[in-house]
């Protein structure tokens, strides 16, 4: 009989104790059930009279549960609170990203990132149009057609020698191609082309959140465990950077860096460089296959589009590891229950 | 069985009590080392408490804050206990305890003499 009442209250007081998470429970109950082994050892528990007095000692579950979980922020469960967060843009960005340094995916890349970006509720119709129309294809048009345009630009001379009527030989030139300025001037407009699209997304993306800032804030529920435990979008940004760019050449380092916009482990700037490294190895990458005319890739260019992805990768990776976690909660050293 | 009325936690009276018994267990802990069961008959005998089993929650916050650390030993009949030893933060934190809770006592004793005098209960 005495082992029943035992068993009943160690019972009772498991299933109280689920609200403590279950370490805390698991820790609870253990020590619980180690006093009643104690008494037991003592000879407490010789009678149901006896046992029963060392039960109502004890306390009620409720009680003890109750002491575990009342000393403010100690309790197993971490606190679930309410927070606020402002309306997420991350929509217009990966437009506007995919408008701009995405637009290296041949066709599809500004493709998708227009239709997306006419989704968007925050843009006037008016800035949809400019948006889009400044311009098709997006900058890496320029890339794109800096091969032919190359091919055209460039000073060719063939010569050639022949005999004249006399029997004289002869040596002649005969040169195609572009005058200096006008190739100066060419590649002066590449880069206006390049950079405008760039200007255009990175104001209007500035509208966007100073809008989305004027929305009504979301509520969400969060605990403090729960905003530093995962990992798994800075991880897989870095994973796509480095060995996407050769698994999944072009579009895998694209969403590596749309993921690690996506993060909030890296400050604005290491997004910026990160992009950088990667639009700008794409870019060479590009621009030098094609100059190399009809599409035949030289080692260089290869090397180009290896490096960048897994350079911005290792950064990210870096800058990662260095920061503490954002949200590492040490519980110190709080004084316990004074009454104040 | 007594249930806990609700409010009662909120009661000044419990959580002085909960203070004091925590401090209590550190007074307990500084000549020796003791282990669970020990201490709570300790502070029964003492008129402390009124749940034993409270205590176990309270003693797993002190080794939480680091005023108590706990080591398991074998025991020769059953299995291995825990026992409970004061760290240098508790002794400190015991150390500016004893000094507030004699300033405490001594203004809650002249108060409650004037009380005294008026009082209508």
């Amino acid at each position: 009989m005495t082992d029943d009442l035992v068993a009943g209250y160690l019972a009772r007081l498991e299933a109280t104790a689920a609200v403590l998470g279950p370490a805390g429970q698991a820790e609870l109950v253990a020590e619980i059930r180690g006093h009643i082994d104690d008494a037991r050892e003592a000879g407490e528990l010789s009678s149901e009279a006896a046992t029963r007095e060392l039960l109502d000692r004890l306390g009620e579950p409720d009680e003890i549960v109750a002491a575990a979980r009342s000393d403010l922020g100690e309790s197993s469960q971490p606190p679930i609170v309410m927070l606020y967060r402002p309306p997420s843009t991350i929509e217009e960005t990966v437009a506007f990203l995919l408008m701009t340094v995405g637009s290296i995916i041949p066709l599809i890349g500004w493709l998708i990132g227009v239709i997306v970006m006419w989704t968007s509720r925050r843009l006037t119709t008016a800035e949809k149009l400019l948006a889009t129309l400044v311009f098709p294809g997006g900058p890496a048009i320029v890339v794109f057609l800096s091969g032919p345009v190359g091919f055209i630009a460039t000073t060719r001379c063939t010569s050639y020698t022949a005999q004249d009527s006399t029997g004289a030989l002869i040596s002649n030139q005969s040169c195609t191609g572009l005058s200096h300025w006008l190739t100066a001037a060419m590649i002066g407009g590449a880069l206006i082309l390049l950079l405008l699209p760039v200007g255009v997304a990175i104001t209007l993306l500035r509208r966007v959140k100073a809008r989305a800032a004027l929305e009504p804030p979301i509520p969400y529920l969060a605990t403090i465990s729960s905003t530093s435990k995962s990992r798994a979008r800075e991880i897989a940004a870095v994973l796509l950077l480095t060995i996407g760019t050769f698994a999944l050449p072009l579009i895998g380092p694209f969403v590596g860096v749309v993921l690690a916009w996506a993060s909030r482990r890296w400050s604005t700037a290491d997004k910026w460089i990160a992009t950088g490294l990667w639009a700008a190895s794409s870019l060479a990458f590009f621009a030098s296959s094609f100059s190399n005319l009809f599409f035949s890739v030289s080692f260089g260019a290869f090397l180009a589009m290896a490096v960048g992805g897994p350079l911005a990768g290792v950064y990210l990776a870096i800058r990662l590891w260095m920061r503490p976690g954002l949200t590492t909660t040490s519980p110190g050293h709080p004084t316990p229950g004074t009454s104040e | 069985m007594r249930r806990m009325e609700p409010g009662e936690a909120g009661n000044p009276l419990t959580q002085l009590r909960r203070g004091v018994i925590e401090h209590c267990v550190l007074a307990l802990l500084v000549d020796q080392e003791m282990y669970g069961f020990d201490l709570v008959r300790r502070l029964a005998g003492a008129g402390l408490v009124t749940s034993e089993g409270t205590i176990y929650p309270l003693l797993s916050r002190l080794r939480k804050v680091g005023w108590v650390s706990t080591h398991w030993r074998e025991s020769d009949a059953g299995p291995p206990r825990r026992y409970y030893t004061i760290t240098p933060a508790g002794e400190h934190a015991l150390t500016g305890f004893r000094r507030d809770w004699q300033r405490f006592r001594d203004s809650v004793d002249e108060l409650m003499e004037i009380e005294d005098g008026a009082s209508h209960d």
